[in-house]
């Protein structure tokens, strides 16, 4: 029973690679069927993850005596009233981008700028000098938050030395491995040495 | 299983060496039972499968005969020790020895080394059980002689006396002979300075009580030498045999290979006979005893001796081994009736048993005769007996039970109710204080009628009683639970333990350390310096970023000069690749870049791989356009909306172009109906892909399906993800690249429009020095307690 799974992804696998290194009206037809149902795909995704959310937070709330269970009534009143204005409003909407600007985009933000103060309090307990890497590590990083101020106009140049060459080669080192790896797993995929769809 | 001869370990049938020490095995070691010829382990005493025993008690009398080893482990019984092999060697003229006084008593103890192991009061009870040694040694004479002894006896325990060391001698294992070899040869040879047991020095001890020390001439008692001589065939086996053994020492369980009752002369030690030939040379028995025997001895009473038919003179004895002769003896026979062996126990035993018939010379009681004793004896013996009873049993009437033998049966205990004295014995006197604790005056007391129907003590001290156990009562009333108060530290202690028990579980607090306090204090103040510096820039009016950014040779230059290039109508498409968390870095990128190319004239179209895309693009569009009455949606900029399928719709995108998107996402209507979509089709109809990604990964996706295809991408980037971005500029990829607040104030600088982006800067600038200032307290005091820990 594994045969058809693996023979159609090692199809669909190949028809996509050619598709991408040659232009042919058949390999590009073929290949833009197999994105759209890939598109398909993650679009159903998306839902499926939605509806399993919504569940995992309704179970929480029918159980009694399970641990968060004001912050998953939160979710689940809040998602139904987005849903119901979404719905009622249609999208776009000027109402719904009023939620957008006035709830959901304010509450990320704030979100995100506290990492500001964890990442001061990690800057005061972490970054300490212990051994000559993590001195290195020390003295490369306030190099670079120096530099990057306007006012500290000497310390751009080291900034950008750091950034340009330490820095990026060991990002572009990274980069390839990464690279390969995917290559490779790409390839088993496409071979059918690896079926994680039939597992 | 084969017994290693070197170490003992047990090896497997078969073996030829051993598994621990790798000595060579004997085809057989251990100790071979000599009634069923089964193997056993070295240190067996008895047989493991028959029960015989395996160890002799006796000492083989070859004189030429190396000393016996050590006792064997797990022999508690007294055995037979070589020492008296080594008397002759001696000095054994009494008169020249000068070994203690009591010597006659080592040579006994020192012949039963196990003893030494026993415990004073096991030698006590088997000396209470038994009789004195002294007794033993007492009546050593009066033994009748040999003609008493049966026939069996005399015959079928000479070769066991003689197999037995020769079986001990093969079983000795190497560490005995090597310990031996190793022991002084006084040692060996002479035992006889070893401490007495304890009973023996009890014994020795009573005995000075009342007889003043022997001489050194009296060291061994001429009552028992001087019987040897001229009556050699009435010495008990075990003063006869060099390596017999006291009968004291002895279980009296324990079965013992016989000895030769009457030993011929020529198997008589050199000892005995010279002893025997001193006698004869110096006096007649009868006067040898009586002058060679100890005072103490000497002294004894002779009205406790029974009337023994035997011509050996009376042999004193002290009090103490009188008092105890004095025990209330088993009715005693005349010493003929008594010396009688029955036929029946002759032929009980078979002859091809007897070699292998352990027997155990029994201390004998005083009034007995050496055959009484020998049956007593065998009587007492458990299991080698125990092989003969079924032909004894089976041969033997009850007729045949001899007169003696029937007399001499424990008479039955006639039942004697507490009122009556036995017959021949008076009634003791109950002392008044015991009379006094006869519940007689409590019965009394008890209500008549509960006495009803209970049984009537009939024996005993509460003979006559009624009811004193009165079950019928205890069962028919009910039970009535003790309701005992509780005492006062009772009831504190259950409340307490109520109290725990009920108490909720508590969590358990966490461990306050003398550092929390501390950190939370110094994290406070991190937070509130954080805090102010960066919203004092909003507030003040203070703008020294815009004077000092330099913006002369950054990337946000070589993106603004790509994009100020362009020609007015061109199209440009803006990603906006960055969800709602990074706006507030991002937005401000994008707000610049839109106003830039707005002013410019330049079409925008904006699109987003993320859901929340969209919305972030229309709000960024409009302020960018705002005031710009003459850049209008649909005409000059365009939102496309969402691209769903993340990487694949991408995918789709820079193949299919702007057919992948459905609506735009502002008015969602159809991207055909708006005008500025007329000539732009596909990616090639654009004149520059501008990705504002606020990750890495987003632009890493339209770097791996995007720009292959052709496209020229341009992008700015969070300042997070500028490390990686810099890659794919330097790797000319990316057009242009601007990163971070940064960039985008420097892109507001560049087009001359100075915003928040610029504001920001000090901001971000200001928290920028708090870090460091933070990075370097946090060093600061790291190396000073790591100097003031090595200091200390």
């Amino acid at each position: 029973m594994r045969l058809i799974p693996t023979a159609l992804a090692i199809t669909v696998g190949l028809f996509t690679l050619l598709d991408f290194f040659f232009d042919h009206p058949l390999l590009n037809n073929v290949g833009a069927t197999f994105r759209e149902w890939a598109i398909i795909l993650t679009a159903f995704a998306l839902l499926l993850g939605l509806g399993n959310l919504l569940f995992v937070h309704f179970l929480r709330v029918t159980r009694r005596n399970e641990p968060g269970t004001g912050y998953s009534a939160i979710v689940l009143v809040v998602t139904l009233g987005v849903f119901a204005v979404g719905l009622w409003y249609t999208l776009p909407s000027s109402e719904m981008a009023w939620l957008f600007n006035h709830v959901y985009l304010p509450l990320q933000g704030a979100f995100f700028a506290l990492t500001a103060f964890f990442l001061a309090t990690a800057a005061y307990r972490a970054l300490r000098a212990r051994n000559l890497e993590t001195t290195l590590m020390v003295i490369a990083a306030v190099i670079v938050l120096i530099g990057q101020i306007p006012l500290a106009g000497m310390l751009a140049d080291a900034r950008e030395w750091i950034l340009r060459v330490p820095s990026e080669a060991g990002l572009r080192g990274i980069m390839l491995g990464v690279a390969l790896g995917t290559l490779a797993t790409a390839l088993r995929l496409i071979i059918g040495m690896d079926r994680p769809y039939s597992e | 299983m084969l017994y290693c001869t070197h170490c003992g370990t047990q090896n497997r049938d078969g073996s030829k060496f051993c598994n621990t020490c790798g000595a060579r095995l004997a085809p057989q070691s251990g100790l071979v039972c000599a009634m069923c010829s089964t193997p056993n382990p070295v240190e067996s005493v008895f047989c493991v499968k028959c029960g015989a025993r395996l160890v002799p008690l006796t000492q083989p009398p070859a004189s030429d005969k190396p000393p016996a080893p050590p006792p064997i482990k797990g022999l508690s019984l007294p055995s037979k020790s070589a020492t008296e092999d080594k008397i002759p060697a001696q000095p054994e003229s009494p008169a020249t020895d000068a070994a203690p006084s009591d010597d006659w008593l080592a040579h006994l103890r020192a012949s039963a080394p196990a003893d030494e192991d026993q415990p004073a009061t096991e030698s006590a009870e088997i000396f209470s059980d038994r009789s004195a040694p002294a007794e033993s040694e007492t009546r050593a004479p009066k033994i009748k002689g040999v003609e008493d002894i049966p026939d069996w006896l005399n015959t079928s325990t000479q070769p066991q006396a003689e197999a037995a060391p020769e079986i001990a001698e093969e079983k000795e294992p190497t560490w005995v002979r090597q310990m031996r070899a190793t022991m002084p040869a006084e040692e060996t040879q002479t035992p006889l300075d070893e401490p007495d047991p304890t009973w023996i020095r009890q014994m020795r001890a009573a005995a000075d009580q009342t007889e003043t020390p022997p001489t050194p001439e009296e060291q061994t008692p001429s009552w028992i030498e001087q019987p040897r001589a001229p009556i050699q065939d009435r010495e008990p086996s075990w003063l006869e045999q060099p390596g017999s053994v006291a009968p004291v020492a002895e279980q009296p369980r324990a079965p013992m290979p016989a000895e030769p009752i009457a030993p011929v002369e020529a198997e008589m030690p050199a000892w005995l006979a010279q002893l025997r030939a001193t006698a004869r040379a110096e006096e007649s028995p009868s006067e040898t005893i009586s002058d060679q025997a100890p005072a103490w001895l000497q002294a004894a009473p002779t009205s406790a001796e029974p009337p023994v038919e035997s011509s050996e003179p009376e042999i004193e004895k002290p009090d103490w081994l009188t008092s105890m002769m004095a025990e209330p003896a088993p009715a005693t026979e005349s010493a003929e009736q008594a010396s009688e062996v029955p036929d029946w126990l002759r032929a009980a035993l078979p002859p091809s048993a007897e070699p292998m018939m352990p027997i155990t010379p029994q201390a004998p009681a005083e009034t007995e005769s050496p055959s009484e004793e020998l049956i007593e004896s065998l009587s007492a013996l458990p299991s080698p007996f125990a092989l003969a009873e079924p032909t004894i049993s089976g041969e033997v009437e009850e007729e045949d039970i001899p007169e003696w033998l029937r007399t001499a049966k424990p008479a039955e205990k006639p039942e004697v109710s507490m009122g009556e004295a036995a017959p021949g014995i008076e009634r003791g006197q109950v002392p008044e204080w015991i009379a006094a604790l006869k519940p007689v005056e409590t019965l009394e007391q008890w209500p008549s009628e509960t006495m009803e129907g209970e049984p009537v003590e009939t024996i005993g001290p509460l003979a006559g009683m009624r009811g004193v156990l009165p079950l019928a009562n205890a069962i028919a009333e009910p039970h009535i639970l003790s309701t005992r108060p509780a005492a006062t530290p009772e009831k504190s202690g259950a409340r307490i333990f109520e109290s725990l028990l009920s108490a909720p579980a508590a969590l358990a607090a966490p461990i306050a350390t003398k550092r929390a306090p501390t950190f939370a204090l110094g994290r406070l103040l991190v937070y509130l310096l954080l805090g102010l510096v960066v919203i004092a820039p909003f507030l003040l009016p203070l703008d020294w970023s815009s004077a000092l950014l330099d913006i002369s040779r950054t990337p946000t230059t070589e993106l603004y000069d790509a994009l100020n290039a362009l020609p007015a109508n061109s199209t440009v498409a803006l990603a906006f690749e960055y969800d709602a968390s990074n706006a507030g870095e991002m937005d401000l990128q994008a707000r610049a870049l839109a106003r830039h190319l707005a002013q410019r004239g330049v079409r925008v179209i904006a699109l987003s791989t993320y859901d929340t895309g969209p919305q972030i693009a229309q709000r960024v569009l409009e302020d960018a356009t705002r005031g710009m009455d003459k850049y209008v949606y649909g005409v000059n900029y365009l939102n496309a909306g969402y691209l769903a399928g993340h990487e694949a719709g991408l995918a789709q995108f820079a193949t299919t172009g702007f057919a992948a998107f459905a609506r735009d996402g502002k008015q969602n209507q159809p991207l055909a109906q708006f005008p500025m979509m007329t000539n732009v089709k596909q990616l090639r109809d654009i004149a520059l892909v501008v990705v504002v990604a606020g990750s890495d990964d987003a632009l890493k996706m339209w770097m791996d399906q995007v720009q292959p295809r052709g496209v020229k991408i341009a992008a700015g980037v969070s300042a997070g993800g500028e490390p990686k971005a810099r890659a794919y500029r330097t790797a000319q990829q990316l057009t242009a690249l601007m990163s971070g607040l940064i960039g985008a104030a420097q892109y507001e600088i560049l087009a001359g429009q100075p915003g928040l982006a610029v504001i920001s800067v000090n901001a971000q600038s200001a928290a920028q020095l708090v870090f460091v200032f933070l990075i370097v307290i946090g060093n600061l005091v790291f190396w000073i307690g790591r100097a003031r820990s090595k200091a200390k």
